[in-house]
């Protein structure tokens, strides 16, 4: 017996999915689940049986969509995942791992930090960065993480969302970040290499149209992140940071919830261990407070 | 014989298909018809036993027969 999963024509109502239901009785074949808002339903067959499912479908008016419908999301729908995440409810337990995962390493982190502080490593005029970076660094490795546990089946139009969104965040965050600390040129270098790096590397799993948005996400919101950094220098840029990057953060989250639309709880084959994420993270985090430290600074700089 | 039923809860084609398809299961109905605007079921049967099957087959999914 194998889960067979296809989209029908046609079902709008509960009566549907009762005639969905009746013809899969009548055809012998086991029907597991019946979902008329997405026309989807699930049986459990062997191959052979199937052109009678169908046959017996298409006489009671429900032909078979060659793609799959597109899922609607709509606000509500996003903060029921953010719940359901938090809670960890069924159908969102991996991405629940991962949020448990980023808030443990996020504690590792701020702990090191804290560390490095007290031992004078880093001077405490870093204190706003370094939280910053930690929080960057967390979330990016939550998205990417999430990313990559579809890395079999991710769509071209999802892998090009995801690499660009994932480019264009992580370029802007560490551009916003290192332009503020170092200047425009450090900060647009650094901002360009995360940006690109993450917009590849999650990009790339659709294909080139992928990695290429990634590519470009990176590339343009590095320098943009720095510029932006670098000409609020006399205007509040320390709210701006904090602000933008709880924006950034709410749009990851966005994107996580649109991986969880648009592919569901069943395809997610490569699930990362708590080590794993814990490093992804810490590549980020180092390479931004090592540039933030050791690289060269500009003339015009938050110092 | 004939009779109609008056039948509350039909919203759709569907619900004419489904209610159809469950008449047609049970011996003795010669035509069915069913009509989801006028909330209508009529068939065409032999045994005066009928009706009552289809009463029960109708209410069984669901629906309300209220004459």
């Amino acid at each position: 017996m194998n889960q067979v999963t296809f989209y029908l024509n046609g079902m709008t109502c509960e009566s549907c999915e009762k005639l969905v239901r009746r013809a899969g009785e009548k055809s012998g074949v086991p029907i597991l689940s019946v979902d008329s808002k997405n026309g989807c339903i699930v049986v459990d067959c062997v191959q052979e049986k199937i052109p009678v499912l169908k046959q017996a479908l298409l006489e009671k008016g429900f032909s078979e969509k060659g793609t799959p419908p597109v899922l609607r999301g709509g606000l509500n729908g996003f903060l029921g995942f953010v719940r359901d995440v938090v809670a960890s409810k069924k159908g969102a337990e991996y991405e629940s791992k991962l949020f448990n995962y980023a808030l443990g390493s996020g504690i590792l982190f701020c702990m090191l930090a804290g560390v490095l502080f007290y031992l004078g490593v880093i001077p405490l005029l870093y204190v706003p960065f370094v939280f910053l970076a930690v929080s960057a660094s967390v979330a990016l490795a939550y998205s990417y993480a999430h990313a990559i546990s579809y890395r079999e089946n991710m769509s071209c139009m999802n892998g090009m969302m995801t690499g660009m969104t994932l480019g264009m965040i992580g370029g802007f965050l560490s551009g916003l970040l290192i332009g503020a600390t170092n200047g425009m040129f450090i900060g647009s270098v650094a901002g360009i290499a995360v940006g690109i790096i993450l917009g590849l590397g999650s990009g790339r799993l659709c294909g080139v149209m992928g990695a290429m948005e990634g590519l470009m996400g990176g590339f343009m919101s590095g320098m943009m992140g720095a510029m932006t950094s670098v000409m609020l220098l006399n205007d509040n840029l320390m709210a701006f940071l904090y602000f933008s990057f709880g924006i950034s953060f709410c749009v990851l989250a966005f994107l996580s919830y649109m991986f969880y639309r648009e592919s569901g709880d069943t395809q997610r084959a490569h699930q990362m261990a708590f080590g794993q994420f814990l490093f992804l993270g810490l590549y980020i985090l180092a390479f931004l407070v090592a540039v933030m430290l050791y690289a060269p600074k500009g003339p015009l700089t938050v110092f | 014989m004939e009779k109609t039923f008056t039948i509350k809860g039909m919203h759709c084609t569907s619900c004419e298909v489904l209610l159809l398809d469950v008449i047609s299961e049970i011996t003795g109905v010669e035509k069915a018809s069913a009509h989801y605007k006028q909330g209508t079921v009529s068939i065409q049967y032999t045994d005066a036993s009928i009706p009552d099957a289809v009463k029960k087959a109708i209410e069984k999914e669901g629906y309300e027969v209220l004459s």
